[in-house]
């Protein structure tokens, strides 16, 4: 062995190829390394929150989740109710099914049917109904997994058909009284085809009209049309409107369908370019659909929660910058804002109690794990005072 | 019960017990191959000698069949990296290696890359995990074998076919275990270890498998310093680079990395060192980053610059640095109990001292022994050039790669094999209990509405569970479970019938167990019966089986407790087995192995 001579210096040729392997190695490296942030375009309506209150003669209803709520398997929707003239809410979440993804419900006097949503590892949706305000429930059997909205499911012993639902955000189901059987109603390719100018996108929400058949409710990509279709002499024909003003190109989305009374009341959500805005919008059998002054809703202000209570009086919880903030409207009416909400709150429902007078008739939820607080107006309906506190029982851990 | 958070620990006794029962039959293996390579050493010698004296000769050759020493770059990269794989081998013996490896190592170093990283890197991840004894003694084996090899084959064609298997074992080891080296992640950073430790093993093995005469000049050794300085002077540009977190002090990323290291297992004055290390980081962590950023840049340069008296300077500067960051910053790399290699800056320091020594100390011109052969006029014979030196490296070496075979054997037929190891089961769930006495016998209604009876099975071997049919964790599972058994059963399947009865008071129609067995698949197995009744005829099948159905309120599942049975074609229990899958997926087709065993023992008894 011996040491060898150094090698000759590098000629220019070679030093312009190391240069090269050093420019092009440094890209290579920044290439894999530096990540740019891909800008969020446009915005599209928000999906609905499953958080939802609504009302019946018989009192009010309430869907919200409860738990660690940033972790899907521990988190657990909870179905609320409160009869008519009580201040008490009271957990009647129907047993036997994990609900970790959320649960929707149709209510009909003091009957309730309850889906749950598919998750983990269940793929269609288990369905229970109670006639006596929650107390009592027995399982019935729906063939499909049901839509993420908080008004997929509608339900009235009297009318026929008695339910519907939105199975898979493409079909509508419907069936009789004892939901022994099941038929495809319509599909979002069929109500497509009926109103070409609506682009249905996806069906949102159902309904049973006073005295008349289902209400389907679908979202539709341009043109401002509000996608509200209803079963005429055995044709689907659009029964919504169109929106006019600045909200005439818009994408809509129908995030609330419930009729109260003889009212059928609809909250809407328009958004055309980056600008959102809230829509309420009843129709009464025989008369047009009356429609409200929008509510703009900001970018980054997403939709909490949503209630509609007796006579089609509509509220929302929304998130802003500066906390939650309440609007409600009755039919007729404009947006009003209600004080600001107690920090943390989840959800509002129609309180079940005589509302004061000229006061909105609405309570609001916070929950914090397994605690659940209840807040009402106080008299001058000037701030929010607790009403109730209350700890619900959940096993945690029990769905992974 | 469901959900009830079990899962397989790193040290779970079964498993370890069985990890290191295998290691030592293995090496029972080995010892029977050295064994056969002493007696071929014997037969050899022995030929050796009768042809020598048939020549006229009594005294074997001495001097070494081929008289030039190996270039000194190349031995100094076969000994090292040789070392450095008996050392990972060792490293591979650690207890919590079987399960521990793949939620430990695998699948964190993949977590912050792309999907499509994380999708390959768990596709290995999941053969590991349904096969980790057999994986973890075939890594100890194909280690320690590589490791020998490299040590022991100096020469030839032996000894560069050691380079390209460390070459070929390197970039598996780099791709499934480390991510890529965490190339395609954010944060990437020399002082943590980037661009992957291994990958200084895969270029180690390079430079060992080229032939010889590559070293024969300064050619080599000036292109290793060349890419080396590249490398480094963009490893530079990356640290210094804004927006990475390096440049901050208080929650910046290198004050977290060495914080997180300290947490390591490890001895008590090094992880103080690193607790110093962090709050010094906290303090005057521009600083920090501006020194390692002028020191990689510098290095670089003077790598670049390809003139001898830099270079060295450079290569010491770098040593300083590596030796610093492989204590400060690296924790060693080889704690924690899940450490698989000294990380980074070893193998790297080792390459880069490789290339230096290629560049400056050049062997002696090739051509000699040919030269001596031409003179002579004749090829000698093996037996006058093959000394006892070569003979028992050549041997070693073969013993070396049947070593590695060893590991490589069972390592293939696991990746083969989608069906996880039994073994993951009953680590997890206990071993089945045997039983011996008659069934509870049962009347319930299928699904297609049709009344079945344990009696009316008789003469089939049944396996029997309880499933939820909306249960959204377990049960699926579970049902899968006995699908995959069903399906290997093969000609055995029509003597076998796989029953579930409803395990929910609420969700139990008819309706119900047909959408699940519809989700789950099931619908076109023949022997394949999902029962269900009223809430009394379900409770005595409950009670008599040692079922527990609890309704629990507010939104949660029904639990219920996870078993099976096997049950003979004389209607008797024959065993009873726990069927929890657990949290997570670890042992997912490991009870369809359990249950396939049990199923054809009692088919054969």
């Amino acid at each position: 062995m011996r040491v060898a001579a150094l090698a000759a210096p590098a000629s220019g040729a070679e030093r312009s190829f190391r240069c090269g392997i050093v420019m092009a190695a440094v890209a290579l490296v920044l290439g894999l390394s530096v990540s740019t942030p891909v800008p969020a375009f446009g915005a599209t309506p928000d999906p609905a929150p499953l958080e939802s209150g609504s009302a019946t003669p018989a009192g009010s209803w309430l869907v919200l989740p409860m738990g660690q709520r940033s972790d899907e398997s521990n988190t657990f929707w909870q179905l609320l109710h409160a009869p008519a003239g009580s201040a008490h809410w009271s957990v009647v979440t129907p047993p036997g099914a994990a609900d970790n993804a959320g649960i929707v419900a149709g209510t009909s006097g003091n009957s309730v049917l309850v889906g749950v949503l598919p998750n983990g590892l269940l793929r269609f949706s288990p369905v229970s109904l109670s006639s006596d305000g929650g107390g009592r429930w027995g399982p019935v059997f729906l063939p499909g997994a049901l839509a993420a909205e908080p008004d997929a499911l509608a339900y009235d012993a009297a009318a026929s058909p008695s339910t519907v639902a939105v199975a898979g955000r493409m079909r509508v189901l419907s069936s009789g009284v004892g939901m022994s059987s099941w038929k495809t109603l319509v599909t979002a390719a069929r109500l497509s085809r009926v109103a070409p100018r609506c682009g249905v996108t996806k069906l949102n929400a159902v309904a049973l009209q006073p005295g008349g058949g289902p209400l389907v409710a679908a979202a539709c990509a341009h043109g401002g049309v509000v996608g509200l279709f209803a079963d005429v002499a055995g044709a689907w024909k659009p029964s919504g409107l169109v929106l006019g003003g600045s909200l005439g190109g818009s994408s809509t989305s129908v995030i609330r369908l419930e009729t109260e009374g003889s009212t059928v009341a609809a909250l809407v959500s328009a958004s055309h370019g980056s600008r959102g805005s809230l829509i309420a919008i009843w129709h009464t059998a025989g008369e047009p659909w009356k429609e409200s002054t929008p509510l703009s809703v900001g970018a980054g202000q997403p939709v909490l929660a949503t209630a509609v209570g007796p006579n089609g009086t509509l509220a929302v919880l929304l998130a802003t910058s500066r906390g939650e903030a309440l609007d409600d409207i009755a039919p007729a009416g404009s947006w009003s804002q209600l004080p600001p909400p107690p920090r943390g709150a989840v959800a509002l429902a129609p309180a079940a109690t005589p509302a004061a007078l000229g006061a909105p008739a609405f309570d609001v939820f916070t929950v914090s794990g397994a605690d659940l607080g209840v807040f009402a107006l106080t008299p001058s309906a000037a701030s929010w005072t607790k009403v109730q506190s209350t700890r619900v029982p959940l096993a945690y851990g029990s769905s992974s | 019960m469901p959900g009830m958070g079990r899962s397989l620990q790193t040290g779970n006794s079964l498993i370890v017990s069985s990890f290191h029962s295998a290691l030592l039959h293995q090496f029972l293996i080995v010892l029977l191959v050295v064994v056969l390579c002493g007696v071929a050493f014997n037969v050899v010698r022995t030929v050796q000698y009768r042809r020598l004296c048939e020549n006229g000769s009594s005294a074997f050759p001495t001097k070494p069949s081929d008289s030039l020493p190996e270039p000194t770059a190349r031995r100094l990269l076969r000994i090292g990296f040789g070392c450095l794989w008996l050392f990972d081998g060792l490293l591979q013996v650690q207890s919590s290696m079987p399960l521990g490896l793949p939620s430990g190592v695998i699948q964190p170093s993949a977590a912050s890359s792309p999907a499509w990283v994380q999708h390959l890197v768990n596709s290995g991840a999941t053969i590991w995990s349904n096969h980790p004894v057999q994986a973890a003694t075939a890594t100890v084996w194909i280690q320690l074998g590589l490791g020998v090899w490299l040590l022991v084959a100096p020469r030839g064609r032996w000894s560069r076919l050691g380079g390209a298997a460390t070459v070929a074992w390197g970039l598996l080891v780099w791709v499934f275990g480390e991510s890529f080296g965490g190339i395609f992640g954010p944060g990437l950073t020399w002082l943590f270890g980037a661009p992957g430790a291994v990958l200084f093993y895969c270029a180690a093995g390079i430079l060992i498998a080229l032939p010889e005469r590559a070293f024969s000049t300064a050619r080599l050794g000036r292109t290793v310093i060349g890419l080396s300085g590249v490398f480094l002077i963009g490893m530079a540009v990356l640290q210094a680079w804004p927006g990475r977190g390096y440049w901050q002090g208080r929650g910046g990323t290198l004050t977290g990395m060495v914080r997180t290291m300290a947490q390591t297992s490890q001895p008590s004055f090094l992880s103080s060192w690193l607790s110093s290390f962090a709050s010094f980081i906290t303090a005057h962590g521009w600083a920090v980053n501006l020194f390692a950023v002028l020191c990689l840049a510098t290095v670089g340069g003077l790598f670049l610059s390809g003139r001898r008296r830099l270079v060295l300077g450079g290569l010491i500067a770098l040593l300083v640095l590596c030796i610093a960051d492989w204590v400060l910053v690296e924790d060693l790399g080889f704690f924690g109990g899940l450490g698989t290699d000294p990380n980074s800056m070893l193998p790297m320091a080792l390459l880069f001292v490789g290339g230096y020594v290629a560049m400056v100390r050049l062997p002696a011109p090739v051509g000699e022994r040919a030269e001596v052969e031409a003179a002579t006029g004749r090829v000698r014979p093996w037996w006058e050039g093959v000394t006892v030196s070569y003979l028992s490296r050549s041997l070693a070496a073969v013993a070396a790669v049947a070593v590695v075979l060893i590991g490589s054997a069972p390592m293939a037929m696991a990746a083969v094999n989608s069906n996880a190891d039994p073994i993951l089961s009953e680590a997890l769930d206990g071993t089945p209990n045997n039983l011996d006495s008659p069934a509870p016998p049962f009347t319930l209604t299928d699904q297609q509405g049709r009344t079945v009876s344990l009696a009316s099975l008789r003469g089939h071997v049944v396996a029997l569970t309880f499933l939820d049919p909306v249960c959204i964790s377990d049960c699926p599972l579970i049902a899968q479970e006995f699908r995959s058994t069903d399906q290997q059963l093969t000609s055995q399947e029509g003597r076998v019938d796989f029953i579930a009865i409803v395990a929910n008071p609420i969700y139990r129609s008819v309706s119900y167990t047909k959408a699940f067995d519809r989700q789950e698949g099931l619908t076109g197995l023949h022997n394949w019966y999902f029962l269900t009744g009223s809430l009394s005829q379900l409770q005595r099948a409950w009670n008599s089986y040692g079922i527990l159905v609890q309704t629990i309120a507010n939104g949660a599942m029904i639990a219920h407790s996870d078993l099976s049975f096997v049950i003979d074609a004389q209607g008797r229990e024959r065993d009873a087995l726990i069927d929890d899958p657990g949290p997570t997926q670890s042992t997912a087709s490991s009870f369809s192995s359990l249950l396939l065993s049990r199923i054809n023992q009692v088919l054969g008894s």
